[in-house]
């Protein structure tokens, strides 16, 4: 079995591992435009410097550990029906050199604009084009990180000998597929998708969705010697949850996962929200499809309730101020999924609701999480936390 | 299994995660974040007490009741803070001790006007070793805070070092290395921002002594001296010892602004600069962001009392007060000169609007003036309706508050001196005679250090409230020679010589002792080079002095007289010294009067389209010609078809009308009757004159141009009507009475003396029902403005013009405007005997002193006319020892008995 990159991660191993990965081979076998490999190198470098000065301590990986795992999670991805020989999705016939380009470029842009927080390449027509107005940094960084994500490669590019290159239609669609990565398919008419672009946007947003293990961070590290919000410490804790890299093998995701020591029946709200996160990847079936990259289930171990095997690595959790009871656990966790991985009524649409309840999404029940969170009116994140640890909203 | 946490060690958990964040955002001075837990905290408190759940100790949440106390922004939020803590299960000793000291630190918030006395008691009672032997920020805190808050109630007496020294000893250990810095610091700043007689200003030779302390105190010190070269100097030597992202850069560069170098060609930015980026570093630190918006608070409850201006907004005033308090002494701690003026201001400005609604405690309002005057930000009384009335509410305040005032604006620095004597030009003769010299020092040192340039402000006159003080001096007092080099100063300078400022001058010349009263007639003469119309006030004012002190011979005058070139003072010279060219210049005066009301008269009716305008000249002839012959009618009928014409300008009206009125006063009884129909007419409609071709007053208008208005025409007209009564006597009732009528349906205050004067003349003229009518008139008069002088200064200053004109014409003997002899005038006699025993308690309590004072006059003339019934004896005996020197003074017979003495002796 291939390994991922070292999480300290080095440039050398992150070039080598993206260029020997298949998804890089493929994208080489006949590149268009011909410098492609070099782009590709020099984008790599980049993102690698970014990273380095740039990536803002609040966030979760990135950078080119990130990328790395989406890669290989897309190199590995096999199509449905071939149990006997599998086939990977990027190496069948219909999966063109050029696509395959485009959706390692898509993939090492998707999350670039992460690492760089400069205002100024932000749209002109942009509303936020002014400065960083009524949001802290890591929030206005999080939310305009695609709307920032070309320009910022223009930035990068504009006195090297790439940034003509910049306008080649190949690299104009990976934007395109990056792009659509933050936004739900049945929103994706707007970009105008061509041949089989919306099927690579799916696989991009799938293989991110599903980068929600473990090795996406150090959580133990994180918890016990990073300074956080609980929003912060949540997002860490969650990722340790899931054990082992989430692949998809013929159609087929599987995800084993593991409960925080010391947790009970109380945590199970937490992990079916986490089991819906995964759910949430059936919404790019169709799209999927495009690209030959059917999807037929997710299996999670255990199935249902709260697993039983204990993650050594989250054995600090409690040591967090505003965490230390499970109440107060149970509470951050839920509030870092996405509305839609929690069916929550009062944040998503009724259409929304009805479109995930009918792909298997289960409902979470909020009761408590918004008497802590505030009913009538927004608390803030300490008051939640105080709630949240007296148990008694 | 998980564990299931119990309850108390839920409430634990919950509340020492804000407990912990309070602590931090306390110590980073983020008073808005602090509030925002205590807020939570205090909630939750009160829920689990309502359910019987809490498992707290008052110990385990004292933090909250401090810190919320600490970082007051609403005024609500003790009274909350205050019945939670009530409501907090106490099972101990230590628990009812903590309660103690928690619960008296919110009743010290609470009440900002607590006296000295009650605060020490209750401080002192306070068992502080329940504060306990581990050391914690809000025990510190509450330990800190409330030496501050015994500081500020009790500064006064010292009291509150006693508390210190005392829990230094009873409380815990650490208590002692906490307070005894805390105790150095409040001392220097007694002396700087309370000082006393007691407590006096530091010297400015103490700045480096204190710099010691923080350089921040040396620089307050410097600019309380006003030494600008020196606080730039020392800002030069520390400025780039201080990070610029450190607070007290912000600080040190408040005092570089309001100490701007003179030069405009020194090196620095822009005032503009400065106070754009004193607002953005303010962003930068949470306990700034925290003192401005206690100060936009502060802003918004005054601005709320402004607005509504009624005496029961109590709890606005009170939540001024408190946060004004905290806001000083958190001014204290990081030594903000600027926040500590703010706070103080409010702190005056509640006080000084308070006095409006107030009948006691005339001892706020003292403080509220003091205050004013060390924020530096007291306004004078005529134009800030605040400091007026409290003006008022000391005028009878008792004499140890009028001392304590005086001392305490005595006790003022260089740079709140300017402050200090606008104050006292209006209040300077309630100074108690006993601080007198104290006075006359302090004028002398202020005058002299405005000409350093070191007070806030410069003025001309720096000796005007000893006008109503010096003919109460006597001869052997110290004073003179205090004030001398003084008075002499400002016998040489020119525009001091007429107006208001004239007022000290002539107290001088008439009451000093005659070498000293010499000494400044002759630096008046010893100024040379004088402009014509200077020279002639100060012929004008010197001829008086001699002719009312005769033993000082006319040695300046005839000197004057040698070296007059204006007509007008030479025949004011002439005159004095019976010089035989009288005649001659007298016929120069007049010619040239006649031609400069002629080119005058062309400027007041301009050509039709002109757009330029002028104002009315100073025709000096006017006021000395005291004979306008038959052969000068036609040019009174071009001045009275001049403000009959449709094209005159509005502004030059009560100009031309005074004009009319000099001719009928001064001319034959023909001008009288020839003017007489005009008067008929302007009586029923006012001669307004047309709009000035520009926007010279409302309330979007720059340029406020005074004296044009309704009531200052009528008041003109008023005048002429009671020369029509000397000269046409009962032919021209039917005018008069009809200007009178129409002048109280108008309801003019300005118009109401001189209605109350023709009223008075017309019934000594009269007898019957006419006579009736006219003392029906008056009787309206005075009891309008009687109603009217409680909310209106105005009106009060009418009604002491209005006795002033009775007590004028009782004073003169042989008076030509009122037989005093004839029947109507007994009757008129009789009823102002009636008027004053029915009002003269009331008029002689009024707060205004020229309404009293010119009550002690009217009195004091119908004393010497054996006028007097004796009911008023008592009245006029009260009046003569008067709070007012100027009232006091009035009930002798005022500066012309003070001369019949002199020159009697």
């Amino acid at each position: 079995m291939r390994l991922l990159p070292d999480p300290d991660l080095s440039l050398r191993d992150a070039s080598d591992f993206i260029f020997d990965s298949p998804l890089g081979r493929r994208a080489l076998v006949d590149p268009q435009p011909r410098c492609l490999a070099v782009f590709l190198r020099e984008v790599i470098q980049s993102i690698y410097r970014l990273t380095l000065s740039c990536h803002l301590p609040e966030f979760t990986d990135h950078g080119l550990g990130h990328l790395c795992s989406l890669i290989d999670r897309v190199s590995r991805w096999t199509a449905i029906g071939s149990d006997s020989n599998p086939i990977r999705v990027i190496e069948h016939s219909n999966f063109r050199p050029d696509e395959a380009a485009i959706l390692l470029l898509a993939t090492l842009f998707h999350d670039i604009g992460m690492l760089s927080q400069r205002p100024e390449d932000l749209p002109v027509d942009s509303t936020g084009a002014a400065g960083r107005p009524l949001k802290d940094l890591p929030s206005w960084v999080r939310s305009t990180h695609i709307q920032r994500m070309e320009a910022l490669i223009r930035r990068v590019f504009a006195t090297t000998e790439f940034n003509d290159l910049l306008d080649d239609p190949l690299i104009l669609r990976s934007l395109q597929v990056a792009r659509a990565h933050s936004t739900w398919p049945w929103d994706w008419k707007s970009f105008g998708f061509t041949g089989k672009d919306e099927g690579l946007a799916a696989m991009l947003a799938v293989a991110d969705l599903l980068d929600e293990d473990a090795l996406r961070c150090d959580s133990s590290t994180l918890l016990r010697h990073r300074y956080g919000t609980p929003v912060n410490c949540a997002h860490w804790i969650r990722h340790g949850l899931t054990i082992g890299r989430v692949l998809i093998l013929q159609g087929i995701i599987t995800v084993e996962l593991g409960r925080p020591p010391g947790t009970d029946s109380q945590i199970e709200p937490v992990f079916i929200a986490l089991r819906n996160h995964y759910q949430l990847v059936r919404v790019y079936a169709s799209q999927l499809a495009q690209a030959g990259a059917g999807i037929l289930r997710v299996v999670f171990n255990p199935p249902d309730g709260v697993p039983l095997v204990e993650v050594r690595d989250l054995q600090h959790w409690s040591e967090i101020p505003e965490f230390h009871f499970q109440s107060a656990l149970v509470y951050h966790l839920l509030e870092s999924f996405m509305p839609q991985a929690l069916l929550d009524e009062r944040r998503c649409s009724s259409a929304v609701i009805q479109r995930l309840t009918k792909l298997g999404l289960s409902p979470v029940d909020l009761t408590d999480f918004y008497a802590i969170r505030g009913e009538l009116a927004p608390r803030t994140s300490l008051e939640q936390s105080f709630h949240a640890l007296l148990n008694s909203p | 299994m998980a564990l299931e946490p119990t309850p108390e060690e839920r409430q634990q958990r919950a509340f020492d995660i804000l407990k912990h964040q309070a602590r931090a955002a306390h110590g980073e001075g983020d008073g808005l974040r602090v509030g925002h837990l205590c807020e939570i905290a205090l909630q939750e408190v009160r829920r689990l007490i309502d359910r019987q759940e809490l498992l707290l100790t008052i110990r385990d949440i004292q933090w909250a009741f401090v810190f919320q106390l600490y970082w007051l922004l609403h005024g609500y939020a003790i009274q909350f803070t205050r019945q939670a803590l009530q409501q907090v299960p106490r099972t101990s000793e230590t628990d009812n001790a903590i309660f103690k000291i928690l619960d008296a630190y919110a009743f010290f918030i609470e009440q900002p006007l607590m006296g000295p006395d009650k605060a020490l008691k209750l401080l002192k009672e306070l068992p502080i070793s329940a504060l306990g032997d581990k050391i914690t920020p809000e025990s510190t805190e509450v330990a800190v805070h409330l030496v501050e808050l015994a500081w500020y109630h009790s500064v006064s007496t010292d009291g509150w070092q006693e508390v210190v020294q005392l829990w230094i000893q009873s409380g815990p250990t650490w208590l002692a290395l906490l307070l005894k810095p805390v105790q150095e610091r409040l001392g220097v700043q007694t002396r700087l921002t309370v000082p006393s007689k007691r407590k006096p200003p530091f010297h400015t030779s103490a700045a480096a002594e204190i710099s010691n302390m923080s350089c921040l105190a040396e620089l307050w010190l410097l600019h309380l001296y006003g030494r600008t070269d020196a606080i730039l100097q020392r800002i030069k030597e520390i400025a780039p010892k201080v990070n610029p992202d450190d607070n007290q850069w912000r600080l040190i560069a408040d005092f570089w602004h309001v100490n701007p170098p003179l030069s405009v060609h020194s090196p620095g930015d822009a005032q503009g600069v400065w106070l754009a980026r004193r607002r953005q570093m303010t962003t930068a630190f949470p306990a700034l962001v925290f003192n401005d918006r206690r100060e936009l608070r502060i802003g918004e409850l005054l601005g709320e009392i402004y607005r509504r201006g009624e005496e029961g907004l109590a709890s606005y005033r009170w939540q001024v007060l408190q946060l004004a308090m905290l806001h000083e002494l958190a001014a204290l701690r990081i030594w903000d000169y600027g926040m500590w003026r703010e706070a103080v201001r409010a702190q005056s400005e509640t006080l000084l609007e308070a006095a409006k609604w107030m009948h006691d405690q005339p001892g706020w309002s003292a403080q509220g003036l003091v205050l004013g005057v060390r924020a530096i930000s007291l306004g004078s009384a005529a134009k800030d309706s605040l400091v007026r009335s409290a003006i008022d509410h000391v005028e009878f305040a008792p004499q140890e508050i009028l001392t304590g005032l005086s001392s305490d604006l005595f006790s003022t620095y260089p740079r709140q001196k300017h402050t200090a004597s606008g104050l006292l030009d209006e209040v300077g003769d309630l100074v108690p005679p006993t601080l007198w010299p104290e006075f006359a020092t302090w004028t002398a040192t202020y005058a002299q250090e405005s000409r350093e340039n070191i007070t806030s402000g410069l003025k001309l006159n720096p000796l005007k409230p000893w006008a109503d003080i010096l003919p109460l001096v006597s001869e052997d007092s110290s004073i003179w020679a205090v004030l001398k080099p003084e008075v002499i100063r400002l016998a040489q300078i020119k525009h001091c010589w007429q107006g208001d400022d004239r007022g000290v001058l002539w107290a001088w010349l008439m009451s000093s002792p005659l070498d000293a009263a010499q000494e400044v007639a002759e630096a008046m003469v010893s100024l040379s080079s004088v402009e014509l119309g200077d020279s002639f006030f100060r012929a004008d004012l010197l001829t008086s002095f001699e002719r009312e002190r005769p033993q000082v011979r006319k040695l300046v005058t005839r000197e004057l007289a040698g070296r007059a070139q204006l007509p007008e003072e030479r025949l004011l010279l002439a005159r004095h010294l019976h010089d035989p060219t009288v005649g001659s210049i007298e016929q120069e005066v007049r010619s040239k009067t006649i031609r400069a009301v002629r080119d005058a008269l062309k400027q007041a009716v301009p050509r039709e389209g002109s757009t330029t305008f002028s104002f009315g000249p100073l025709i000096l002839g006017m006021a000395l010609l005291h004979d306008w012959p038959k052969e000068n009618e036609p040019l009174l009928r071009e001045i009275v078809t001049a403000v009959n014409s449709p094209g005159v300008l509005r502004n030059w009206i009560p100009t031309l009308l005074n004009w009319i009125q000099v001719f009928v006063a001064y001319g034959p009884g023909e001008f009288a009757t020839l003017v007489q129909p005009s008067v008929g007419s302007w009586v029923e409609q006012l001669p307004l004159g047309r709009e000035v071709p520009a926007d010279t007053y409302g309330p979007f208008s720059i340029i406020q141009m005074r004296g044009i208005g309704s009531d200052d025409v009528s008041a003109a007209v008023g005048w002429i009507c009671l020369q029509l009564l000397r000269k046409l006597n009962r032919a021209a009732h039917a005018e008069v009475q009809s200007w009178i009528q129409n002048t109280l349906l108008a309801g003019y205050e300005k118009t109401m003396p001189i209605a109350f004067y023709v009223a008075i003349v017309i019934s000594t003229q009269t007898t019957g029902e006419c006579h009736i009518s006219a003392l029906a008139a008056a009787d309206a008069i005075l009891a309008f403005l009687r109603l009217r002088m409680k909310d209106s200064q105005a009106a009060a200053m009418s009604l002491a013009s209005a006795l002033a004109h009775v007590a004028h014409t009782l004073r003169n003997e042989g008076s030509d405007t009122v037989d005093w002899k004839s029947n109507g005038a007994k009757a008129t006699l009789k009823w102002l005997s009636n008027f004053l025993e029915s009002h003269s308690p009331v008029l002689a309590s009024a707060c205004n002193p020229h309404l009293r004072g010119q009550l002690a006059l009217l009195l004091w003339n119908m004393n010497r006319n054996e006028l007097l019934p004796p009911s008023l004896t008592r009245m006029l005996e009260q009046l003569g020892t008067d709070r007012r020197a100027q009232v006091r003074l009035n009930a002798k017979g005022g500066e012309w008995e003070l001369l019949r003495t002199r020159k009697t002796a």
